[in-house]
């Protein structure tokens, strides 16, 4: 009676932390939205897991990376 | 659906794309030069409810997109056609289909200096005169997408919807 017990609770912690480790890692944590390429500079959004919407411009380097704004929606 | 159009156009050194600010959620036409102060909401077209903008694409020096706007009405939006100067002039293109509740400008497209519109609910693609803001019907069909190319402007129609 107590092996099943035992066996019943690893089953049930090994599906919950199998389903808890998914939910946290199989999605990244920032995503790269639309982005246009004009000239020699990227406009693109950046939506964090948290729905941290942010409009970036970069020219490729880390000086020339600006932040434009935070919004609720960016589309 | 219309979320998978292009969200960012450009016009003059300025980009204009949907973005709602200020913790609330009425999406309107924002732009930006690419600097953080030159980042503003370019204009207000439907304060009640946000105009929801799409499918930025620039012509005739004017960036022009879809809505999908109230109009003060809360129990319908429908989907039209405006352009914006770089001086924050709105125009409007109104395409009415005759007994339709709705002016549903589905896709537009931008080929051989001309605009071309498809409006679901009579299955027509139709012409804009920029200029008279009237419409001229060149061909009914389905249209699921229009893709501007060097040889034309390319036309996925829908024949038969299958089960």
């Amino acid at each position: 009676m107590i092996k099943k017990a035992s066996l019943f609770i690893f089953i049930f912690l090994t599906v919950i932390l199998n389903s808890f480790a998914q939910n946290r890692f199989s999605h990244p944590p920032i995503s790269i939205g639309h982005h246009i390429k004009t000239g020699d500079k990227i406009i693109f959004h950046i939506q964090s897991s948290r729905g941290n919407n942010k409009l970036f411009v970069t020219d490729g380097t880390s000086a020339g990376t600006i932040e434009l704004g935070t919004f609720n929606i960016l589309r | 659906m219309y979320y998978d159009y292009p969200s960012i156009g450009v016009m003059n050194g300025e980009y204009y794309f949907a973005a709602a600010k200020n913790g609330g959620d009425q999406v309107e036409v924002w732009k930006t030069d690419g600097t953080a102060g030159g980042t503003v909401q370019a204009v207000d077209i439907d304060p009640d409810m946000g105009a929801d903008p799409w499918s930025f694409k620039a012509f005739n020096g004017k960036i022009f997109f879809l809505t999908y706007t109230s109009f003060g009405q809360t129990y319908k939006k429908t989907s039209s056609l405006f352009s914006l100067d770089s001086q924050g002039n709105l125009e409007s293109y109104p395409y009415t289909v005759s007994n339709s509740n709705y002016d549903q400008i589905q896709h537009f497209e931008i080929w051989n200096n001309h605009i071309y519109v498809y409006t679901p609910d009579n299955d027509a693609l139709s012409q804009l005169d920029i200029n008279t803001g009237s419409y001229t019907s060149i061909a009914s069909l389905s249209v699921e997408f229009m893709q501007p190319t060097a040889e034309g402007l390319l036309i996925i129609r829908i024949t038969q919807w299958c089960q």
